[in-house]
């Protein structure tokens, strides 16, 4: 009765409206033309323009049914192959129009399309009605499954998305000892249940936006309605309504063209891929981006203090958590000033240092062939090397560049006497330093930041890295992410918030909201 | 934009790296030894940190950092050290130095005044270095680290760990380059610091000397004036603070007993009779019992009060004892002229014109007061 046949543009079957095209790229169709372009109540024209414009695609699929008994009337089901569930159109389309209609007693394809029309027929949960090609092809590429009628001028968007995607996994940028071990993936509608269901609030607001121009990426802006301020809200929005892009492939893509000073090394928007850390931030009036295909959530504004905390700061006992951030700070410090800190003394300022330290210092030193600063500045680019190395190697040959590094720069070098044994160790403890900062956004600027204080330190000494160390931290105070000072609340000063930044206080402390801002200021 | 880049390249490149020393190519000195060598010439020692290491590239066996004695002569400190630097593969720098000792040979004769110049001239010479006098003929011995406490790390680290140590067992009255400087320049007060000389030849090696600092050289107008014995030293220190957690021993009934000097403090007060200067030293001591060799039981008020009495009389016998000997020297090493300088300044404008040699008008009238706080666990 009805018969399935898979269109291919180089195998039409007879009758169908598949233009064998030469081979020749057809002029693109903009977005304009398409919302312009009406379903006709023609089926035969309908088809032959959708097969103009997606027919050459490999997984394009167009199934032919007949409604009805008596007087039936053609209809088309049409969706990509590998987007969809099957057995989800098997159930919500094929079944009901096929079968259960002659339960139903609907004999006369006029019946059923009556039927279809009230809404008694399909029981798919989403299910919408549209009228233009825009939409009715946005649909079909999204995943979802079109029925085009005969003599509708309307055609009908069934959910059937069913593609493949990776399971939820264990969170493996920012792993905790104590805490939920569930990360986003990249299918958007599995985030937003991995939100939801954290937080059980009619407040709770997904907004969806289509950005991208030739993607039409989903893009969701959450916030807690009441939590979050208005304004927050409004201009986050605002500026994602500005994004004037081709594609979005990545949240990083938003992150950039969104920040507030996109050419500062510091990330003003923290991101994380953690559904529990997105949660307490909406809990706190901050707003939070997914992207869809895209495991990372963004969530502002992003301030310094934010970006060097980690979600497991609240599941430890807040004595604990207080420790730990001091010692984050002490490493974020560490890993930015050490080397420079190192060639500064070793040149410039050997009165600094206890004469015991300065006479291994000297010992060290003595048959190393390179100045302070070119010593130091090898081993810290061998050390980036071997990071990056590592990152971008498969998993099984990971080991290998360990044993290589371990070799070259722990013993090699210095048996060598190219580097110092001292030089190793400042290496060592910068690169510890900077795997102890919890957001890999904030480590990078640390990273970068090291090479210009160590030629700073190597020109003038300690006052070099004075001066570099005051112009980044007049940089960092006159950054703003979104209305809120980058610095906050240490600039400006607000002894009120001081209870959850550098010190965590207990939650009793924590939990009241002020300024309507948010449970944990 | 434009302006700025250009600015700040040529701020950076061309100021940059002026004062860079590389730190294996400075010769870290950690002991300054000045003395005569006749004709107005002066002898320089000076021992700097060895950068010796064995083939592997770490450390010699033990950690510990030997020293290289280098020497020269010249009409000035400055000369002689840069002779040292021309024949020395390093340059020296003093920002390490423990210690400073000059001859009594040098300061008798020549003065002080001199050398302070370039101690204070030079800007990497810390203030809290250790300046102390070595005894007369000692001076050669005490540079040389092979000879003396035969020990390899070099006498101005062994003469900071001694000075260290003092302030838990004995007594010396070591000045730090600052304060040497402090009482040098201050109106109505002579500079004092302790002498290093070696102790006594110890009967089985006759090579080898341990060194000790002890007693007290007392200045008078930039010369050397003379010595304080140990008894007068601790006058001195009862006067000028120093003596916390020194030890302190006192007889009573004939024997020994010793206290640690918990809580130490002096108050002078300046009182003027016409031309006769009267100081009255006021001073306070508490000491806990470390040994007793009687038979008192000290949970007995009369036996306290005894040991008090006898503390006392130790500290009046004491404190006399280094004023009667500042008399001789005629040398104001307790700086009282400074009090009265600060009480009567018209007086002390007399006196300065005057050139009086107000050291030998001057008495004192002490108060003390003794406590004592923990007597031990032992009757």
């Amino acid at each position: 009765m009805f018969d399935r046949k898979r269109k291919h543009p180089f195998a039409p079957a007879p009758g169908k409206p598949v233009e064998p095209e030469s081979g020749a790229v057809t002029g693109a169709y903009s977005d304009e033309e398409l919302t312009n372009t009406p379903v006709l109540d023609f089926l035969a024209l309908n088809m032959e323009k959708i097969g103009k414009i997606l027919g050459r695609n490999a997984d394009y699929v167009a199934r032919e049914l007949s409604l009805g008994r008596s007087g039936s009337i053609a209809a088309e089901l049409i969706y990509f192959n590998n987007l969809v569930d099957m057995e989800l159109i098997e159930k919500y389309l094929v079944r009901p129009l096929a079968l259960d209609v002659y339960s139903a007693g609907l004999e006369s394809g006029g019946e059923i399309v009556a039927s279809l029309r009230t809404g008694r027929l399909l029981t798919a949960g989403k299910l919408k009605t549209v009228k233009n090609y825009r939409d009715l092809l946005a649909g079909i590429l999204r995943g979802e499954c079109a029925l085009l009628i005969d003599g509708l001028d309307e055609a009908y968007l069934v959910n059937t998305l069913g593609f493949e995607h990776r399971d939820i996994e264990q969170p493996e940028v920012e792993p905790v000892v104590r805490g939920p071990r569930e990360a986003f993936v990249e299918v958007l509608g599995v985030n937003i249940a991995l939100i939801r269901r954290r937080i059980h609030s009619p407040n709770l607001v997904f907004e969806q936006l289509e950005l991208g121009t030739v993607s039409d990426t989903a893009v969701c802006l959450v916030y807690i309605r009441g939590i979050c301020s208005d304004a927050l809200a409004d201009e986050v929005r605002a500026r994602l309504l500005k994004i004037r892009i081709d594609g979005i492939l990545e949240s990083s893509y938003i992150e950039e063209l969104i920040q507030d000073n996109p050419h500062s090394v510091f990330p003003q928007i923290r991101s994380t891929e953690r559904p529990d850390s997105v949660a307490a931030s909406l809990l706190e009036g901050r707003v939070a981006v997914l992207v869809d295909n895209t495991p990372i959530a963004l969530v502002m504004p992003g301030e310094f203090f934010s970006l060097m905390q980690s979600s497991e700061d609240y599941y430890d006992r807040y004595w604990f958590s207080s420790l730990i951030r001091l010692l984050r700070y002490f490493a974020f410090t560490l890993a930015l000033l050490l080397p420079s800190l190192y060639i500064s003394i070793v040149n410039f300022h050997q009165e600094m240092v206890p004469s015991s330290l300065m006479a291994s210092i000297i010992a060290a030193r003595s048959s190393v062939p390179f100045p302070a600063f070119l010593e130091a500045l090898a081993m810290e680019i061998t050390f980036e090397l071997l990071r990056e190395a590592g990152v971008r190697l498969p998993k099984p040959v990971g080991q290998a560049v360990s044993i290589v590094g371990a070799l070259v720069i722990g013993q090699a070098a210095v048996q060598a006497s190219i580097v110092s044994p001292l030089m190793v160790i400042v290496v060592a403890l910068t690169g510890i330093s900077s795997f102890c900062i919890p957001q890999y956004g904030m480590a990078l600027p640390v990273r970068v930041l090291r090479f210009a204080l160590m030629v700073l330190a190597a020109m003038l000494g300690m006052i070099g890295v004075m001066i570099g160390v005051l112009f980044l931290m007049l940089h960092l105070f006159s950054l703003e992410s979104f209305g809120r000072p980058y610095m906050a609340p240490l600039a400006p000063f607000r002894a009120g918030e001081w209870k959850d930044t550098v010190l965590r206080a207990s939650w009793k402390t924590l939990q009241r909201r002020h300024n309507g801002r948010g449970g944990r200021a | 934009m434009k302006k700025i880049i250009p600015l700040v390249l040529s701020l950076l490149l061309l100021s940059g790296c002026w004062d860079l020393r590389e730190s294996e190519k400075l010769g870290i000195v950690t002991f300054l030894g000045i003395d005569s060598a006749g004709n107005g010439a002066l002898r320089v020692v000076i021992q700097e940190l060895s950068s010796e290491k064995n083939s592997l590239g770490t450390q010699a066996a033990g950690g510990a950092s030997t020293v290289e004695v280098h020497e020269a002569m010249g009409r000035t400190v400055t000369e002689a050290v840069s002779q040292i630097n021309n024949h020395s593969p390093h340059v020296t720098d003093f920002s390490h130095t423990y210690a400073i000792v000059l001859s009594e040979e040098l300061v008798s004769a020549e003065g002080i005044s001199p050398l302070l110049d370039f101690l204070e001239r030079t800007p990497s010479i810390r203030h809290n270095v250790w300046l102390l006098i070595s005894r007369k003929g000692q001076f050669s011995e005490v540079c040389d680290p092979e000879a003396a406490y035969n020990s390899s790390v070099g006498t101005g680290k062994v003469i900071m760990e001694i000075i260290h140590n003092n302030q838990f067992d004995s007594v010396c009255a070591a000045s730090t380059l600052g304060d040497f400087l402090n009482m040098y320049w201050e109106k109505g007060a002579q500079p004092y610091t302790a002498g290093v000389g070696l102790a006594e030849n110890k009967p089985d090696k006759p090579d080898s000397f341990d060194i000790a600092v002890e007693d007290t050289a007392v200045f008078r107008d930039g010369k050397l004036a003379g010595w304080l014995g140990e008894e007068e030293t601790m006058g001195l220190l009862w006067v000028k603070g120093g003596l916390k957690d020194g030890i302190f021993s006192v007889e009573v009934g004939g024997k020994e007993l010793s206290l640690d000097i918990v809580k130490e403090s002096s108050k002078i007060k300046p009182e003027r009779d016409g031309n006769a200067m009267r100081a009255a030293i006021a001073i306070r001591a508490k000491v806990n019992l470390m040994e007793s060799q009687t038979e008192l039981d000290f949970t007995d008020a009369e036996a306290l009060a005894s040991l008090k009495e006898a503390m006392r009389e130790k500290i009046a016998k004491q404190v006399n004892s280094a004023f009667e000997r500042s008399k001789v020297l005629d040398s104001d090493v307790f700086g009282l002229g400074n009090y009265f300088y600060g009480k009567y300044p018209a007086f002390w404008r007399d006196i300065e014109d005057k050139g009086t040699d107000y050291c030998q008008l001057m008495d004192i009238s002490l108060n003390i007061v003794t406590s004592q706080g923990n007597i031990g666990l032992m009757k």
